[in-house]
């Protein structure tokens, strides 16, 4: 006995047609989404959707072909739903009976033409209601530029500490931005939105000795551009990639407290300088530093103190 | 190999190319004229072939008094033109001996590169990284003709020296400022091509985007391909 069958228990005079039209329902495509839920149900499942006055299979099958999961939590059917994905625990508050005559005279069943599906579909409200906030299923990618500041923490660079609040002021602009310092320890800030980023914990002024670890700052860098670029990071409505990375180095290009070699830490640098979409600066407080950043390889190189 | 180009804005303006580069077998030499005087470019040749003919032109450590004994010469050759100091600073000096000077000179184990005004060094590491150097002072940088003028500005202003190992650096260019628009990443693909000393590569990178070079551009490196 079909399903059909059984909805039309209070139709008169259509059960041949009814018939008709489960063979042509079982021979269309079934989407995935129902899973093993097949409309050629077996007599076992109707049994129980007889006895369950809900029309919910207790075990699991839905006889009609729903999957359970894809039911609407708030009771509305959506729109442009299938003849299968009837929700069965809660009758559709804005579905027509079937046996209710349109006062304006046509019988709303009759006039829904869906081909096989003619006449058997419940009314479905004109307006699909979406419950709140809901997830997206596919989420946009959203590319964005990280620039890093390649600050070191020491006497020279706290001196001039507005100065250079204002060359970054100025040169970042937008993006995301993430801060290391190096002295005699390395910090590495998290990444974060230019907007949101806080100049006074540019620099801390706490490293007495002025002592300076370049190289294993160079090293940590390479570290965090392997872990950044190109990487897809899902977030809750979007997923961010970084595509484009600006470094930017300040101080005097000297180091006397690396744990990393010399040969390492220039090499870490221009496997970090050498990919596409990666520029690099370097902005010497004198001109003294030239030729260390030349060195490691900082594709510009100018002076804090001259127009650069 | 020297590699130069007229700027654009030189061009719309009906002047001529006020750069000039010079290349002997142990030295480059590259002078940067300023736009700002009539006849640069004149000056510009003038020095150049006077310094060719001196006296250990490419001994690096001579260098300095040579350029001093160039531009005395020429003042000197000069002065009976002009009937006061004050004609001969502003009517001959400043028309025609305001230009920077870019010098760099090979030994065996370094580069050494001398300046006096702005422009740009270019470098390859021992990694092949391109760095641009840039020396800049904004719309009025030093020139060595200010020395024999009644100027403050840059009255006690000396040569800058800078020398590159050559363990760490492969190979050294040197540049007039007209080169930023390659330096700023503005014009992609010439960087190799420039130490290497690709003149062709290079010449028609700059005349395919003839209207970004807005000043004169000169560049020189030792070697190179034609």
């Amino acid at each position: 006995m079909s399903i059909f069958n059984l909805r039309n228990r209070k139709d008169n005079g259509k059960e041949q047609k009814n018939q008709v039209e489960e063979k042509e329902i079982s021979k269309s495509t079934v989407p995935s989404q129902v899973g093993q839920n097949s409309i050629g149900a077996s007599s076992e499942n109707l049994s129980s959707y007889e006895t369950n006055p809900r029309g919910v299979n207790p075990k699991g099958v839905n006889p009609r072909g729903v999957n359970p999961k894809g039911v609407n939590p708030k009771g509305v059917t959506p729109k442009g739903v299938t003849p299968n994905r009837v929700n069965l625990n809660k009758v559709n508050q804005n579905a027509v009976d079937p046996n209710r005559v349109n006062p304006i005279g046509t019988n709303p069943m009759e006039s829904i033409s869906m081909g096989a599906y003619e006449s058997k579909i419940p009314y479905v409200s004109d307006y699909a209601i979406l419950p709140k906030n809901p997830i997206p299923k596919y989420k946009r990618l959203v590319e964005k530029k990280l620039t890093v500041i390649l600050i070191e923490n020491t006497d020279e660079t706290v001196n001039i500490k507005d100065i250079l609040v204002k060359i970054i002021k100025s040169t970042v602009s937008y993006g995301l931005i993430c801060v290391i310092k190096y002295g005699n320890c390395i910090r590495q800030s998290n990444i974060m939105d230019v907007a949101s980023f806080n100049d006074s914990s540019l620099l801390s002024g706490d490293n007495e000795q002025n002592t300076v670890c370049l190289y294993d700052a160079l090293k940590a860098l390479e570290d965090l551009v392997n872990k950044e670029y190109m990487v897809t990071h899902e977030k809750e409505f979007e997923r961010e990639r970084v595509n484009q990375i600006e470094v930017i180095g300040i101080g005097t290009c000297k180091d006397n407290c690396s744990v990393v070699s010399r040969e390492v830490g220039i090499e870490s640098f221009c496997n970090v300088a050498k990919k596409p979409n990666i520029t690099t600066k370097y902005f010497c407080i004198t001109e003294e530093s030239f030729v260390n950043a030349a060195e490691i390889g900082f594709h510009s190189i100018g002076a804090i103190s001259r127009n650069y | 190999m020297i590699i130069t180009s007229q700027g654009f804005g030189h061009f719309t303006q009906g002047l001529n190319n006020q750069d000039f580069g010079m290349e002997m077998k142990r030295m480059v030499i590259v002078l940067d004229g300023c736009s700002g005087a009539k006849c640069s470019e004149i000056g510009t040749r003038l020095f150049a072939q006077l310094f060719s003919r001196k006296e250990e032109a490419e001994n690096v450590e001579k260098f300095e008094d040579n350029v001093k004994s160039v531009f005395d010469d020429l003042i000197e050759m000069m002065k009976k033109y002009y009937p006061t100091q004050e004609d001969l600073e502003q009517e001959f000096i400043m028309n025609n001996l305001l230009f920077t000077i870019i010098a760099c000179f090979e030994t065996e184990t370094e580069f050494i590169v001398k300046m006096f005004g702005d422009g740009y060094i270019v470098t390859q590491n021992a990694y092949d990284c391109i760095s641009y150097i840039k020396f800049s002072y904004g719309k009025y940088p030093p020139y060595f003709a200010y020395k024999y003028c009644n100027i403050e500005n840059y009255k006690d202003y000396q040569f800058k020296t800078f020398t590159f190992d050559k363990k760490a650096f492969k190979k050294i260019a040197i540049a007039s400022d007209g080169i930023m628009p390659i330096a700023k990443g503005e014009v992609n693909g010439l960087d190799n091509c420039i130490v290497d000393g690709n003149v062709v590569v290079v010449e028609m990178g700059i005349k395919n985007q003839r209207q970004s070079f807005y000043d004169d551009v000169t560049i020189a490196t030792f070697g190179g391909k034609l």
